[in-house]
């Protein structure tokens, strides 16, 4: 630049090197000045109006609530009021266990798209207007005093005592009650009704079973019994006091429960009546087995079902049914034998429950307390047959005025009962769901009721133990509890007695000064109170009768007398007769309609972790697909996706395929609780609707040996997998340990094989004090996921949504992997090994591995950050740390186990600008899976909410570990050590079946030391010198018959 | 030599700016000074400090100075949580449903009270969201002749010297290391021990 051109106008492209950056210096510099200029933030810091005593702020302000919820009691563990963890009441042997439900109750609680107040709907004719409980309760009322006899109550199953009690209190008002439950177990209701006299289902005492035999059974399938605990107790190898049980399963549809079992045996729905009649017959014909092997009858009853004659109309081998039978007979006292589950729904399932009871009844079961009837289950709380009657009698416009409680008949009602159109027929319509689902939109108002976190109720376990359901927060919305509505609106009809008494109690005594405190405002409160009084024998308000509430709220449970167990009498005539509905299937293909394993009935369907939870065996999530056999899915040139049409005769539905490992070749399955129309904006139109499928006969719902057509479309909708592979070649990746019992006692290390690690280069991590470090028995593992869940409440785990996950962009930071062992064989397989060969998947052995980050001592995404966002701590954590993060993504590429999670988008804050929004669609979707309000209520303060553009992964719980810390220095003790216990993660926490033990691997006597000594221990990649932190223990099976 | 165009001159100079800011912005000890307008005008120095005994016009032997109230009866568990809590109106109303009625500000926080409302303080030490402090953890800290780690002053400074609190310290993560990192503290230095 010459000197006199310093007039030339200002030209961009003529700027040179040194113009360059004498500006850009300036502009630093001006940047950097102003940037000096910023003060952080304004926050404010808001404290209490008038503080609670015994308040103490931070972690140790976590507040826990026994209550029970659903069926099952939990702890919950609230923070400012709020409750952010849901775990089971391990204090507590209840008889009952948590689901993923109960695990991911926290988004149903926090549920944006739950209704905000009263809505008057209108029968859906135009948009619904609010309206008022004073509203409602006025017309509610006027309509009960002036109808009476002519108003009945729909709920759900009702298994609370003091709801029963308030309802039987309604009938002087002149309601009528009509319990309904869309899963219902109607063959086994039926069968015992006849067999025993008492629809009351035994609990098996799996724990003392050493033969278990399952005829359909579903005990592991997502069910609130608990047995999945009780099942783990036995599946170790090496317990000297609990040997090995083993499980044999028959069953079509590969399972939860049959993927557990040491052998499983292929039988379609429809012939499980006859297997389990052959055996029966086997046991007390052929073994002379048991008391029965006597009687006349039952020989008369039977005679039809030979192992040869059985075998000839199933194709299930004569000598394979001999040799369950023998096994059985053989530990006659030790065995027992179980059905119950979807497969019980067919037409022949009576018989199936009935061959079941003559087993137990053979094999001693209900002696040697195998079977426990007085931890019985009624199974009558909510038929079918009792909506048959309602909905016949409002077509015939013998109702005028409709209650629906917590029942959505619209929805998973069969089509044939027409309930919809009945429903028009009945002049006044009141819901009393928590939401505008299908039901409350054809109702004339919707009154809207609280989570049972919110409200006062309480629950019957079973062996007669009681237990309270206490709110842990104030109810959100406008809503109220059940119960309160209900003596609210009896009392005001003129219902008296118990109603009327708990309704005045909320208002203060006349009489009373102005000062006094003001009486409970709940009725639920105190009409449960002056229930508990009376069963306690106490006056409510007397201090004895205080410290025995505050005891019930504090354990949680009340153990009242043990009903009484009558002797199990050998079946009459009546029940034997059912014996005669086990019939070959007629058709080519039947269908099967079973629960899905987390959403269960669908009523928890705008849940996204439900929905974004991957079924334990196809591993798909955000919807079902029709589970079709390898065999006949090659056959028909389907694949994955692939939309087909089921033809029912009665009905048609298209869903996606799906090639379902260990499926019978004469059978398709779809699962329940899909399809909602009008759940909320996460749930509704994810998959598709199967109640409306099920037959009505004989005063039950089939829902299994449907017979079916199946067409293709040529459309095809892509899966939303969590999984990419499904067979697995232990020769080449040992990356399961598995062995057999046989091989396991010759050889303790067998299955853990693998190739040596090579020299380190690194060196190796003191570990002076505390070593953490995780072992998973994947002999107990039954790959449930309740960990799963567990992990997302705590760790404020985001949902990323269908498209998310077919993006392979899940945020889960422990998953279960399912593989599909592929048997050893003569030479090695090849590459189409991995497309899952008919070899493999048509009797598969499943094996699951929960995966989350190894924490390894070595950590290869250590070494590759550029941001040193990510290294290793002295307690041997690997360590993530988000505000070091930028989101390379190398850890991610490194990581050998992909246990890395990425937030590709901005989950977990909410993006309200219309420029983002505009731009991808993604963005309103996050929105609404993650962030709409009261949503972020449920996330965890103790750990960070991540942003866009940053990697997370499994920290082993570090706020956990952080807080045993805190809490050591608080009561000056030492830090070096921690035992067993101090610290708990959340997996740990959720699991049923104790799989998971984390600890210290330097305190002495940790269970995690000598687990990860133990033999079966294996480190997954030893052979990359990773060093991982957490042992697996080898899955072990159990062959020896 | 060919020139760079000009839209990537214009990205590495925004981008040099950005950098230079942020460097300058982390270099600056931004929250040290630090000294919010509060919605009371609350003197910990008449609270906290050391009282001075003066004379009045009427010749009475008056307290111009403080009350000499500890720390902690107004910021309560710092011993046994993460917070040391701010305290809620009544604690005040223990003492002011009572005295110091004719104050200005004493009836505006009696009027919260009343109201049923909340003070909105304005937080004064403030941590970013992604750092997890301990009160506990530090007060209760002891070294090998079972004396305290630290006390209050270490960080928050004289504040029953202060009119108005300000922030004494930098408050960031350079000055919390420079004190973990002593040999006779023996604190953590894991990332974990403040970021999860």
């Amino acid at each position: 630049m010459k000197a006199n051109d310093t007039l030339t106008p200002f030209d961009p492209d003529s700027l040179d090197r040194r113009e360059f950056l004498r500006l850009g210096g300036t502009l630093a510099a001006a940047g950097a000045l102003a940037s000096a200029g910023c003060q952080p933030p304004q926050e404010a810091t808001v404290p209490f109006h008038d503080m609670p005593e015994s308040l103490v702020d931070g972690v140790g302000r976590a507040r826990f609530f026994t209550t029970v919820l659903d069926g099952a009691p939990v702890v919950v563990k609230t923070r400012e009021g709020r409750p952010i963890l849901a775990a089971p009441n391990r204090g507590l042997s209840s008889g009952r266990g948590l689901t993923l439900r109960h695990h991911a109750t926290l988004m149903d609680l926090y549920d944006p798209d739950r209704a905000k107040g009263p809505v008057s709907v209108r029968r859906g004719k135009g948009a619904p207007v609010a309206s008022s409980w004073a509203a409602i309760g006025t017309e509610v009322v006027s309509r009960l005093q002036k109808e009476k006899g002519q108003t009945v109550l729909l709920t759900g199953p009702v298994t609370s005592p003091s709801l029963a009690a308030a309802i039987a209190g309604l009938a002087a008002a002149g309601v009528r009650h009509v319990a309904y439950s869309p899963i219902e177990p109607g063959a086994p209701a039926l069968a015992w009704q006849k067999a025993t006299g008492s629809p009351r289902r035994p609990r098996p005492a799996l724990a003392k079973a050493d033969l278990i035999v399952g005829l359909g059974a579903a005990f592991l399938d997502g069910n609130r019994d608990g047995l999945d605990e009780e099942f783990a107790l036995r599946r170790v190898p090496d317990q000297k006091d609990a040997p090995m049980s083993r499980f044999v399963q028959f069953e079509s549809r590969l399972s939860l429960t049959g993927a557990n079992a040491d052998t499983r045996i292929r039988v379609r729905d429809s012939h499980l009546p006859l297997v389990a009649a052959a055996l029966a017959h086997e046991v007390i014909l052929g073994q002379k087995t048991g008391p029965l092997a006597s009687v006349g009858d039952i020989a008369t009853a039977l005679a039809a079902f030979s192992p040869q004659e059985v075998s000839k109309k199933t194709g299930v081998s004569a000598e394979v049914l001999g040799t369950v039978a023998k096994q059985l007979a053989a530990a006659t006292g030790k065995a027992v034998v179980l059905a119950g589950g979807p497969a019980s729904e067919s037409a022949g399932g009576p018989a199936l429950e009935i061959a079941v009871h003559l087993l137990n009844l053979s094999l001693d079961a209900y002696a040697s307390g195998l079977l426990d009837l007085s931890a019985g289950e009624d199974l009558t709380h909510g038929t079918i047959q009792a909506l048959g009657t309602l909905t016949a009698e409002m077509l015939a416009g013998k109702v005028t005025t409709l209650i629906i409680g917590g029942s959505n008949p619209v929805y998973d009602a069969p089509a044939s009962l027409k309930f919809a159109e009945a429903l028009a027929k009945v002049p006044f319509v009141v819901s009393l769901n928590d939401r505008l689902d299908e039901t409350s939109l054809l109702a004339d108002y919707l009154a809207p009721t609280s989570h049972p976190l919110e409200c006062w109720g309480d629950e019957a376990l079973p062996k007669g133990l009681l237990s309270i359901q206490q709110p842990c927060i104030q109810p959100l919305h406008d809503t109220q509890g059940l119960l309160d509505v209900l003596v609210l609106w009896g009392a005001a009809a003129g219902a008296g007695g118990a109603l009327e008494a708990a309704l005045s109690a909320t208002k203060p005594a006349p009489g009373t000064p102005a000062n006094t405190p003001a009486p409970h405002p709940s009725a639920a409160w105190h009409f449960i109170r002056g229930q508990w009084a009376a069963r306690l024998s106490l006056t409510p308000g007397t201090p004895e009768f205080d410290s025995a509430w505050n005891e019930l709220l504090r354990s949680g449970s009340w153990q009242g007398p043990v009903p009484a167990a009558a002797p199990v009498a050998k079946p009459g005539a009546e029940a034997l007769a059912l014996l005669a509905s086990a019939v070959p299937a007629a058709a080519e293909l039947e269908l099967e309609l079973y629960p899905h394993t987390a959403l269960h009935d669908g009523k928890s369907a705008n849940n996204g972790w439900l929905q974004e939870f991957p079924d334990p065996i196809t591993r798909i999530s955000w919807g079902g697909a029709v589970s079709i056999a390898p065999k006949r899915f090659d056959e028909m040139g389907l694949s994955n996706g692939d939309m087909v049409e089921l033809d029912l005769g009665h009905a048609k539905i298209v869903a996606p395929a799906y090639r379902h490992a260990g499926m019978h070749n004469d059978q398709v399955a779809l699962p329940f609780g899909l399809g909602r129309t009008a759940c909320g904006v996460i749930g509704s139109g994810i998959g598709q609707n199967v109640f409306p499928l099920r037959l009505l006969a004989d005063g039950r719902a089939l829902a299994a040996g449907l017979p079916v057509k199946i067409l293709k479309t040529g459309k095809n909708e892509p899966l939303a997998f969590a999984q990419g592979s499904d067979v697995i070649d232990r020769d080449r990746r040992p990356l399961v340990p598995a062995t057999t019992l046989t091989a396991y006692e010759k050889d303790p290390k067998s299955g853990t094989e693998q190739q040596e690690a090579g020299p380190s280069i690194w060196p190796e991590h003191p570990y002076k004090n505390s070593k953490w470090s995780m072992a998973i028995d994947l002999s107990k593992c039954n790959g449930c996921g309740k960990c799963v869940i567990g992990c997302q409440a705590e760790n404020n785990i985001p949902v990323v949504g269908r498209r998310g996950i077919l993006d392979g962009r899940e945020m889960s930071w422990i998953r279960i992997d399912r593989y599909y062992d592929a048997p050893k064989k003569d030479g090695r397989w090849g590459a189409e090994v991995w497309d899952g060969p008919l070899a493999v998947v048509e009797e598969p052995t499943t094996l699951f591995e929960p995966m989350l980050c190894q924490h390894c001592d070595n950590a290869p995404c250590e070494s590759v950050c550029p941001f040193v966002a990510t290294m290793h701590s002295e307690d041997g954590l690997n360590q993530q740390i988000y505000n070091r993060c930028v989101g390379t993504r190398y850890c991610a590429n490194n990581c050998p186990f992909k246990v890395r999670r990425f937030n590709f988008w901005e989950y977990s804050y909410e993006k309200k600008s219309a420029l983002f929004t505009s731009l991808d669609s993604r963005f309103e979707q996050f929105n609404q899976l993650n962030t709409r309000k009261p949503m972020q209520m449920k996330n965890n303060p103790e750990v960070t909410v991540r942003m866009r553009g940053v990697m997370e992964k499994c920290s082993f719980c570090v706020q956990r570990i952080r807080e045993a810390r805190a809490q050591a220095t608080r009561d000056g003790k030492k830090k070096d050590h921690f035992p067993d216990g101090a610290v708990i993660p959340a997996c740990m926490e959720a699991c049923p079946a104790g799989a998971i033990t984390f600890g210290d691997l330097n305190a002495p006597g940790a269970k995690v030391k000598e687990l990860s000594s133990h033999p079966r221990a294996m480190r997954l990649l030893e052979a990359l010198g990773v060093k991982p932190s957490i042992s697996y223990l080898t899955k072990v099976r159990n062959d020896k018959a | 030599m060919s020139r760079p165009s000009m839209s990537v001159r214009i990205l590495i100079l925004v981008g040099g700016m950005a950098a230079a800011g942020s460097l300058a912005f982390a270099l600056s000890n931004a929250r040290r000074g630090y000294e919010p307008r509060q919605p009371i005008l609350f003197k910990h120095s008449r609270m906290a400090g050391p009282p001075v005994m003066v004379k009045n016009d009427k010749g009475e032997m008056v307290n111009a100075g403080g009350f000499n109230i500890p720390c902690l009866y107004c910021h309560t568990m710092p011993y046994k949580g993460r917070h040391s809590t701010v305290p809620s109106t009544a604690v005040c109303m223990n003492c002011h449903s009572t005295v110091g009625l004719n104050r200005e500000w004493v009836l505006k926080m009696k009027d919260y009270w009343e109201r049923g409302e909340p003070i909105p303080w304005v937080k004064v030490h403030d941590l970013p969201d992604f750092v997890y402090y301990d009160h506990s953890a530090h007060l209760n800290a002891k070294n090998e002749k079972g004396e305290p780690k630290v006390a209050c002053k270490d960080c928050h400074g004289e504040v029953e010297k202060m009119d108005v609190v300000r922030v004494q310290n930098a408050f960031n993560m350079q000055w919390c290391l420079d004190c973990h990192r002593k040999k006779e503290m023996a604190a953590p230095t894991d990332c974990v021990a403040c970021h999860r």
